[in-house]
């Protein structure tokens, strides 16, 4: 009887062995989340994921819609979820803005995936964990930055800066999260480039480094009135002596017909596109797609007020260059001028000639060295004029100053999503300005979250238009 | 089978000691189709003399002469009593029509691992006749079933040839899960994917389609827990049945039946011509404050001068193109189906082959189906048996674009009635001189020049092995696979849109083929036994293991092919340009399971079902399920006081209680997951991996409880036989494939989340209203009337879910499938605009999507279908009502018919607008501008209550007049039948729309769920005329 007891008890813990082993089905052509990210090459693998995310969004797709915003650009030719940003009017449904929202968070997504493991992973040692963390914390702020600046009204709408900013996503998890302050996104931004500064080294190939996130502070500190910071985090980038200005107008262009490497020089931080053999990794589609003449289906040009801005000194060389007249349309040809000079570009994300200039409004703000400021901006003119051509006067006051610096900000930064930074930053200063017929803070220039933000009962959304 | 010993034995026994009588009645035996019916016994109740019935149904009975009573009775019809009186010598002639014993006693039902009487079936079970679905041609053979039970909906597909109607059975139950009933074939879980082909051309793959009408035996729908309880964790949205037919009688029996006939559409959009258009159209832009002519798409731009803007005005008058014309015709269908049933000594065998090519109205659309079928059972020895059935299917859909992918759906919208067909001026940078606009191919060049086609094969076969040992006690091992190998073809010459030489036939094609394997094995045994004579009990427990893979590319596209190639040989010397891989879906179950029925003097009746379902889409943490149910019947008739009753003479109240489940979901949905480093991605040319999904490891099953009780019985002899039920389905941890906030950075995710209730009453009731020698009418006739309810969906929002065209959410407190979008209150008389009620009831002039509210539900609260069979001598007429009412639908395609004027042509429904102040119209006032209707500028699809519509219809789905020849006893041929039908000839409905009952193209199985009524250019339903030809030899 025993036997037969035994036997049957084997049987049975055999099947129960063999049923659980049946039912263990993992998906093929995946890895399972346990077997993922246990070593330091993994990290490095999950890590380049968040630039490739990045790179996918940052081709132009992001800036176009900051861009849109601002007043440099006329309707979209037919696409009506970019004429609806442009009209300020974006509903909950369009799927344009929502998957440009969702590629943004998607990298905070993976480097919150990224930071929770890394103190599991063994192999990792103490300068790559710092390193890997402080990339973390860039991509992390860069990435909640850039929504703040287009799904929120800006630092200064309200006094305390209590109006709604966005979502701050710290940890990945699905549950739904409501927005936060802009008070708070501010300090949390701020503190993600605190971190990355602190922990980033100098130089690290093409992924951000310490001044990437000492650029970024300057940027975010000078949205936010901080003038003084702003200045010094700038300083902190000139004054590496890293990075020099690209001599040429090219900023897109820095591929040669070979498409051989040749960074900008002035690139602090950048979206790189690459040809390695017959593999080519195109960053550039964004910008190549929506903005080349002639191209079916581009939808982007200039706006005559800019056109007529510019027109107004046709010595600029940004205007002979960036600017065709034709069918009606102001095209830009910052990307050039057909398929062939337009095929693989890097887009710079942070770069020289906007720290210096933001440099040279924090100096004027501030009143430390207004030479230091005229310096800087002439040093700007200097590559869109003949050399000592077109020099801002010497003794300038700051006003005139600061109004020099935006002038040659808005020039220089055409298409790059970041003059609606500097609309916003003006008009919560106090000063009127007025985007196409519409004040900088009507409602839709926060534009709607999408729809599916909704999911959590305790989202408020902005509003659906309201400007015109 | 000792009864009918029995009664050959009194036959001949009665025969032989009257053999000397002179007066004799004879005639012929017929059953409910008018076959021939062999077999039957026609014996004087007095004497109890008589005979059986010979192959071809004929007796001649010889009697004293006098008045005698007649009794015909054969096994599963009713038993019948005639008065015969005779005179001397005198012969008479008495044909007799069979009427089936539908309630009662002896019927068998397949209940799942088995089969029951039907009084002892404590469990809700409707059971559907095979000959009722071949009756009209449907699409694909659950079409059919519409109509014919309670409780069981059956929203019929498109005019597609081939598309799949979707079916609930008491109700929806679920969110995100599939919504379908299981379906299982001759004892196999069949794959069930109706998105192995994604939503390609706007149609869903539907894995019925393959299965052959002409080979099902009978069908039977369980719907409560006491009935689907057995099939555990899958049966919560009902299970159906499908036996297919085996060999019976002894020696050879061969059907054939050929089907001719022509399709239609049941109806078709009235779309503008030019001039209305045109006018239409400038009247917008004359309110809009437009001077001049209106610009129009494709011919001029609002920015260009009021004299070009005037010529292109009047270029376009010139051309009026019916673009519905181009693209809707008449779709011919044939069948050809031979059935043969050999019986030998220990063994036979049922083969059956058919073809069946069914064209739809759409040019250039059918679905044709080749199938074969091999069913033997044989005995060895007294105690094994083997059963085998095998079939396979070859289906060739050639798919036409419909809906929003073109076609009939571009006819519907982007085609305006002044675009030619063939361009008179022929774009230069075109090899053909078809006329092509912006957004838009011209449906007609698309249709001469593309081949998108669909072919699957499919092979079913499976095999058990029945030992029994000893008596009543049979042990039997089963094994079954079903292999689906199905791939979607298109190609593309490149003369279609480049300048390319005519004769160039070179272009590209893309395949994408799909595979999935499914097999199973059960081993089962059931035991039973009798004691005390009074207490029978029947033992079954068995255990099962299921796995099914699919595999599937996403795409596979090749450059420079010569021409369509239907090959699956993918190493074809053609360039391969681009290759997409999908993840293989692969899920596993194992079960174990077990059944005790116990009955008292076959009067009182208990059921008890236990199943235990481990499976691998499920967390560590829930791997395993448990789903017992309890049932009980006590047939009241057989008790003192009904014993004898003239009225009553079956009674049966049942009841039962139990809990099944629902794990239709994708089989990784439980997993977190990260790419593989071969994903395609890098940056700076260094490998990536990256999260895809967070896991959710106590992922478990959703489950419905319910209770059923009933009462069945039969009137006047069972004259009238009806079931009454009522029942409850309380739904938790309904799976919602939550749309995620996308600030999580990934999209979706799978949560146990949802409360749902279904509760509904359900009656029917078959009724014999008239029998004569020469008239008889029958009727038969249902009604379900269900109520669903969203009770819960945890701390989402309405956002959570969606479906539809972005209009159906799901809302606490409503309907599984409810439409969520901005109420329409009224045009304005003063101004034309249209106003809006906002949640708080106000209203307003704003159209703002955070004011979205509910405003009507998809789902029908009342369901039913009414039959009636008449014959007259030889003619016979059927003609079937079906019926719905209660539910809304959302006429998505009307937001731009008949909304903002765009470059969408209009129906002229929208004639009935807002002209001038203090008019009282019902659509608003015309314009270009959607803001003018306060629509976000650039998006006129307009998404309110005005396009929801209530969708009561009654439907005669099919009127059928048959012929049944009197054919000579010498002759072979023991029945030949002609039949003409018609199906879906008119529908009754306040709809203005093309067809109030719709089963669109959908996204993947919630959306099947959540929208069930929103049509979106959806193709109407057919309607067809037949004639069928029927023999039997």
């Amino acid at each position: 009887m025993k036997k037969y007891a035994y036997i049957i008890f084997v049987l049975t813990l055999t099947g129960m062995v063999s049923c659980k082993k049946w039912l263990e089905v993992p998906p093929e052509d995946v890895v399972l989340a346990e077997d993922a990210l246990n070593t330091a090459q993994d990290a490095q693998r999950v890590l380049n994921s968040c630039y490739d995310a990045l790179g996918n969004t940052f081709d132009g797709d992001v800036q176009n819609l900051a861009e849109l915003l601002s007043d440099n650009l006329t309707e979209p030719l037919n696409n009506l979820e970019l004429q609806a940003v442009y009209g300020r009017d974006v509903n909950i449904f369009n799927t344009t803005i929502t998957k440009i929202y969702t590629d943004l968070y998607q990298v905070v997504f993976r480097a919150n995936t990224l930071l929770a493991r890394l103190e599991s992973i063994s192999d990792l040692s103490a300068s790559e964990k710092t390193r890997i963390e402080g990339e973390c914390h860039f991509l992390r702020g860069f990435c909640h930055w850039w929504v703040l600046k287009i799904w929120a009204q800006p630092y200064g709408y309200t006094a305390d800066n209590s109006h709604l900013g966005i979502v701050i996503r710290e940890e990945a998890s699905n549950l739904p999260i409501p927005r936060s302050t802009v008070a708070q996104c501010y300090t949390f931004i701020l503190n993600e480039f605190n971190l990355a500064h602190d922990g980033l080294p100098e130089s690290n190939d093409v992924y951000a480094n310490k001044y990437a996130a000492a650029g970024m502070l300057s940027m975010v500190n000078f949205q936010k009135f901080d003038y003084n910071n702003a200045r010094l985090f700038a300083e902190e980038v000139i004054n590496s002596d890293l990075y020099s200005l690209e001599p040429s107008l090219d900023i897109f262009h820095s591929r040669d017909t070979n498409y051989q490497f040749s960074p900008n020089p002035e690139s602090i931080f950048y979206i790189e596109s690459l040809r390695v053999g017959n593999f080519s990794d195109y960053r550039n589609e964004g910008f190549r797609d929506q903005y080349r003449p002639g191209a079916a289906g581009a939808q982007l040009s200039f706006s005559p007020e800019l056109y007529n801005m510019m027109a107004l000194d046709q010595s600029d060389q940004r205007f002979q260059e960036w600017f065709l007249s034709a069918n009606g349309q102001y095209q830009s040809l910052r990307f050039g001028v057909n398929a062939e000079n337009t095929f693989l570009f890097d887009v710079p994300l942070i770069r020289l000639t906007v720290l210096k200039l933001i440099h040279a409004e924090a100096v004027a703000q501030t009143g430390v060295n207004l030479q230091m400021a005229i310096d800087e901006i002439n040093e700007i003119r200097d590559r869109a004029f003949a050399v000592g051509t077109n020099h801002i006067p010497s003794g300038s006051t700051a006003d005139q100053i600061i109004d020099f610096a935006r002038m040659e900000f808005r020039k220089e930064t055409l298409c790059e999503g970041l003059w609606i930074d500097q609309i916003r930053r003006i008009g919560a200063s106090g000063e009127t300005y007025d985007v196409r017929g519409a004040p900088w803070n009507c409602p839709g220039m926060a534009i709607s979250f999408p729809n599916t933000e909704y999911t959590g009962a305790d989202f408020i959304n902005n509003p659906e238009g309201g400007c015109n | 089978m000792k009864r009918f010993y029995n009664a050959f034995l009194v036959v001949l026994f009665i025969s032989l000691a009257s053999a000397s009588l002179a007066q004799t009645v004879s005639g012929k035996v017929l059953d409910e189709n008018k076959l021939p019916t062999p077999g039957v016994v026609v014996k004087d109740v007095k004497t109890g003399a008589g005979v059986v019935t010979d192959i071809n149904g004929t007796y001649s009975l010889k009697l004293t002469a006098g008045v005698h009573k007649i009794e015909i009775s054969f096994i599963g019809y009713q038993t019948i009593i005639k008065d015969v009186t005779l005179s001397d010598g005198q012969t008479t002639t008495l044909d007799i029509s069979l009427l089936p014993d539908e309630a009662l006693t002896d019927e068998v039902i397949v209940v799942g691992y088995g089969v029951q009487r039907k009084r002892e079936v404590t469990g809700s079970i409707s059971k559907i006749d095979g000959k009722e679905l071949t009756k009209m041609p449907v699409p694909s053979f659950e079409a059919a079933l519409q109509g014919q039970a309670a409780g069981v909906q059956v929203t019929q597909g498109s005019g597609l040839a081939g598309s799949a109607s979707t079916i609930r059975i008491r109700g929806i139950a679920s969110v995100s899960a599939g919504g379908d009933p299981l379906y299982v074939v001759d004892g196999i879980p069949i794959t069930q994917g109706y998105f192995l082909n994604g939503n390609r051309g706007a149609m869903n793959n539907n894995p019925l389609a393959t299965i052959n009408p002409n080979d099902i035996e009978s069908i039977e729908v369980l719907k409560d827990a006491a009935a689907t309880g057995i099939y555990g964790s899958r049966g919560a949205n009902g299970v159906i049945l499908i036996t297919t037919k085996r060999g019976k009688t002894k020696g050879l029996k061969v059907d054939f039946t050929t089907r001719l006939g022509i399709a239609q559409a049941a109806s078709l959009p009235n779309m503008m011509n030019t001039d209305q258009y045109l006018a239409m159209r400038q009247e917008a832009w004359e309110n809009d404050g437009g001077t001049g002519y209106v610009w129009l798409p494709e011919r001029s731009k609002a920015t260009e001068s009021a004299a070009v803007r005037e010529a292109a005005f009047m270029e376009a008058k010139k051309t009026n193109t019916d673009w519905v014309k181009e693209t809707v015709g008449t779709g011919l269908k044939q069948t050809y189906s031979l059935g043969m049933s050999y019986g030998f000594k220990k063994s036979n065998l049922y083969a059956g082959l058919t073809y069946d090519d069914n064209g739809s109205y759409l040019i250039g659309n059918s679905y044709r189906r080749t199938s074969a079928r091999l069913n033997y059972d044989a005995s060895i020895g007294d105690k094994i048996k083997i059963m085998t059935s095998t079939s396979y299917s070859n289906g060739q859909n050639r798919r036409v674009d419909a809906a929003w992918s073109g076609g009939l759906g571009l006819a519907m919208s982007t085609a305006l009635p002044y675009f030619p067909v063939k361009a008179e001026v022929p774009d230069s940078t075109l090899s053909h001189d078809y006329y092509f606009w912006n957004g838009g191919t011209n449906p007609s060049a698309k249709l001469a020049n593309i081949t998108m086609r669909t072919i699957e094969n499919r092979l079913i076969t499976s095999g058990s092995v029945i030992y029994t040992p000893i008596k009543n006690l049979n042990i039997k091992a089963s094994g079954a696979i079903d292999h689906m190998d199905f791939a979607d073809f298109y190609y593309e010459p490149y003369r279609f849109y480049l300048n390319t030489p005519n004769d160039v036939t070179a272009g590209k094609s893309e395949t994408r083929p799909s595979k999935t394997l499914n097999w199973n094995s059960s081993f089962t045994a059931d035991y039973n036994f009798t004691r005390s004579e009074n207490h029978n009990f029947t033992f079954l427990a068995g255990a099962e293991v299921q796995k099914q893979v699919t595999k599937r590319k996403d795409r596979i596209a090749y450059t420079n092919v010569a021409g369509p190639s239907y090959s699956r040989d993918y190493e074809t010397p053609n360039t391969l340009v681009q290759e997409f891989s999908a993840n293989p879906d692969v899920w596993t179950f194992v079960s174990t399971f077990a059944r005790v029925n116990y009955n008292f003097k076959q009067k009182y009746f208990v059921q008890a079902v236990s199943r235990l379902d481990g499976s691998s889409k499920f967390g560590a943490n829930n791997k395993y399920g448990f789903f017992p149910s309890l049932s009980a019947g006590w047939i009241l008739s057989e008790e003192k006081f009904l014993k004898d009753n003239k009225t009553f003479s079956f009674l049966k109240l049942r009841m039962g209680v139990g809990r099944s489940g629902n794990s239709d979901i994708p089989g990784d949905s439980q997993y977190g997951t990260y790419s593989n480093t071969d994903n395609g991605n890098s940056y700076n040319n260094q490998l990536t991996t990256y999260p895809l999904k967070l896991a959710n490891p106590n992922l478990r099953w959703e489950t419905t409880a319910t209770i059923d009780i009933a009462l069945e019985g039969g009137l006047w002899n069972d004259r009238i036989t009806y079931t009454l039920s009522a029942y409850q389905k309380n739904t938790k941890d309904a799976l919602m494939d939550v749309s995620l906030p996308p600030s999580t950075g990934f999209p979706s995710y799978w949560d146990n989340v949802a409360k749902i209730r279904n509760r509904g009453i359900e009656f029917e009731f078959t009724s014999y209203n008239v029998v004569k020698k020469n008239f008889e009418w029958s009727s038969k006739f249902n009604i379900s009337i269900n109520k669903n309810v969203l009770l819960d969906i945890g701390d989402y929002t309405p956002d959570a879910v969606k479906g539809g065209t972005n209009d159906s959410r799901v809302i606490p407190g409503q309907a599984v499938g409810s439409f969520f979008m901005m109420k329409f209150s009224h045009v304005d008389p003063a101004t034309g605009r249209p106003v809006y009620i906002d949640r708080n009831g106000n209203e307003t002039f704003d159209y703002e999507n955070g004011q979205r509210q509910f405003v009507g539900s998809g789902i029908p609260k009342v369901i039913g279908g009414l039959t009636n069979t008449l014959r007259y001598k030889n003619f016979d007429l059927q003609f079937l009502f079906t019926y719905s009412f209660g539910s809304k639908i959302f006429d998505s395609s009307g937001k731009r018919q008949m909304g903002v004027v765009t470059d969408w042509n209009m129906r002229t429904d929208a004639f009935d607008r807002w002209r001038q102040p203090g008019d009282e119209a019902t659509l608003p006032r015309k314009t270009l501008d959607e803001t003018n209707y306060d629509l976000p500028s650039g998006f006129p699809w307009w998404n309110t209550s005005l396009f929801v519509y209530k969708a009561d219809y009654v439907r005669l789905r099919n009127l059928t007049l048959g012929y049944m020849f009197n054919l000579k006893k010498t002759s072979k041929i023991t029945n030949l039948k002609v039949a003409f039908n018609v199906s879906n000839l008119f529908v009754i409905t306040n709809f203005p729309g093309l067809d109030p009952e719709v089963a669109r193209d959908f996204e993947n199985a919630q959306d099947r769920n959540l929208s069930p009524n929103v049509t979106y250019l959806t193709p109407p339903q057919e309607r067809s005329y037949n004639i069928t030809l029927n023999a039997s030899f």
